[in-house]
């Protein structure tokens, strides 16, 4: 009889738990195109999992997620097939380089400087591009500009100009070539977050929107092929080395199928920048909830005061529900978003057949 | 609701049923044997494409389900609407 003991047991409260914080998760990942998996490992841990195994199981959820995210996209012609496997060639490398750094890191200075780390890659990613995703939104909604079609910025415009030959390929999403060497450190950096905060997306669209001039509701429909990519490489590998708990990845996807249609139906009725204001929304409350916890993992590493027991307790507590509100938040404005652009749009269809 | 988006809305419904009830049959099975697959899931050099080929599976009847059973209640994406 094989070893199943690092595989825990099931409990109706913790089915129904992952069954909703995966629907949310799913609604957030088909509408910007990653999230979920920074609220779903730790709620796996909470029931008992592993680390590693939480880690596992959400990889296994992640990719059937992106492919069904990705083929409804694809649908309303949002995603960008080549570019989304090129990049995810090179975030597949990323992911697994992250992964070494960690258990490198892991080995040098225990379980406490691995947290450490994911912390402060949490506030200094997050802190850099939230900030610039929310201020790019408000730039364009105080510019009146939320109805123009997004224009590349210059950035994007100077690295199309650049002819590497033999390395260009052409990109339907911004009609251009561009060098793959440009893409290859963009999935790159992609998966090597994807590997230390589980969010490859909080990099992976930003840089196709502001680096390569890709549309947003293009950066974050192609960001699901990626996450498939990366999703099918991580399972393999944790699945080889039998981690896989296909019982707690199943039932996370139940819940995130409902609401990545819920998420990729939301895209359509949009206006493209709210996709950058529900980004950049997630990732600087998810930062904060960060900043919450790295004390704790100082303290650990006896690099300040000593803290104690109950207080570190709090913090990691407020952090993780800090968390859990953040993708909350996301999935309620999606909600709004949808239910007011569907209100809209039948209007529009009632105006116009009741026109002569 | 009129009859008339009622009687629209039946293929729709037993499309959404058909998917839910295949749906639901695979999580039965799977909770059912959770055991003999979680071994399976580790017994081999094999085995990683065991929890590959569910996710697979499930990801192509329960996404149908899941896109059959908004479409039933009329959550749908925007249609283009032609000015005239």
């Amino acid at each position: 009889m094989e070893d199943l003991s690092h595989f825990i047991t099931l409990t109706p409260l913790g089915v129904i738990g992952l069954f909703l914080v995966g629907m949310v998760g799913g609604m957030v990942s088909g509408f910007i195109g990653s999230g979920g998996a920074f609220v779903l490992t730790p709620a796996m841990m909470t029931m008992g999992a592993s680390g590693i195994v939480a880690v596992a199981s959400n990889m296994c959820h992640k990719f059937p997620k992106a492919l069904v995210g990705s083929i409804k996209r694809a649908r309303y012609g949002q995603v960008d097939l080549k570019l989304g496997l090129v990049m995810g060639a090179s975030a597949e490398a990323g992911v697994l380089y992250g992964a070494h750094l960690q258990e490198g890191i892991k080995e040098a200075f225990g379980d406490a400087g691995s947290n450490l780390y994911v912390s402060v890659a949490f506030v200094v990613v997050l802190g850099i591009v939230g900030s610039y995703v929310l201020f790019d939104s408000w730039k364009i909604y105080k510019a009146g500009a939320a109805d123009a079609e997004e224009k590349p910025s210059s950035l994007a415009l100077a690295i199309r100009r650049i002819h590497i030959p033999y390395t260009m390929v052409y990109f339907k999403s911004i009609d251009a070539k561009v060098s793959f060497l440009v893409t290859l450190p963009l999935g790159f950096a992609t998966g090597m977050l994807a590997a230390t905060i589980a969010v490859g997306g909080f990099v992976g669209v930003p840089s196709m929107i502001y680096i390569l001039g890709v549309p947003s509701l293009m950066a974050s429909a192609t960001e699901l092929v990626i996450a498939f990519v990366m999703g099918l490489g991580g399972t393999i590998k944790f699945a080889m080395s039998n981690y896989v708990d296909i019982r707690l990845a199943m039932i996370i996807l139940a819940g995130s199928l409902f609401g990545i249609q819920i998420g990729a139906i939301g895209t359509t009725y949009v206006k493209p920048y709210i996709i950058k204001v529900v980004m950049g929304m997630i990732m600087i409350q998810v930062l904060v909830s960060r900043l919450f916890v790295i004390p704790v993992y100082l303290s650990m590493l006896d690099l300040i005061e000593p803290i104690g027991e109950v207080v570190m307790h709090s913090l990691r507590q407020i952090s993780f529900w800090l968390m859990v509100v953040a993708l909350v938040s996301g999935a309620v404005f999606i909600l709004g978003a949808l239910v007011k652009g569907m209100i809209a749009h039948q209007q529009e269809i009632s105006a116009l057949a009741g026109t002569p | 609701m009129s009859i008339r988006s009622i009687i629209l809305r039946w293929p729709r419904f037993w499309k959404a049923a058909g998917w839910g009830a295949f749906s639901g049959l695979l999580y039965w099975l799977l909770y059912l044997y959770s055991r003999q697959i979680l071994e399976l899931s580790v017994s081999a050099w094999w085995s990683p494409v065991v929890p590959i080929t569910i996710a697979f599976a499930f990801s192509i009847i329960h996404g149908n389900f899941t896109s059959a059973f908004w479409d039933a209640v009329g959550i749908k994406p925007k249609s283009v609407v032609i000015k005239k």
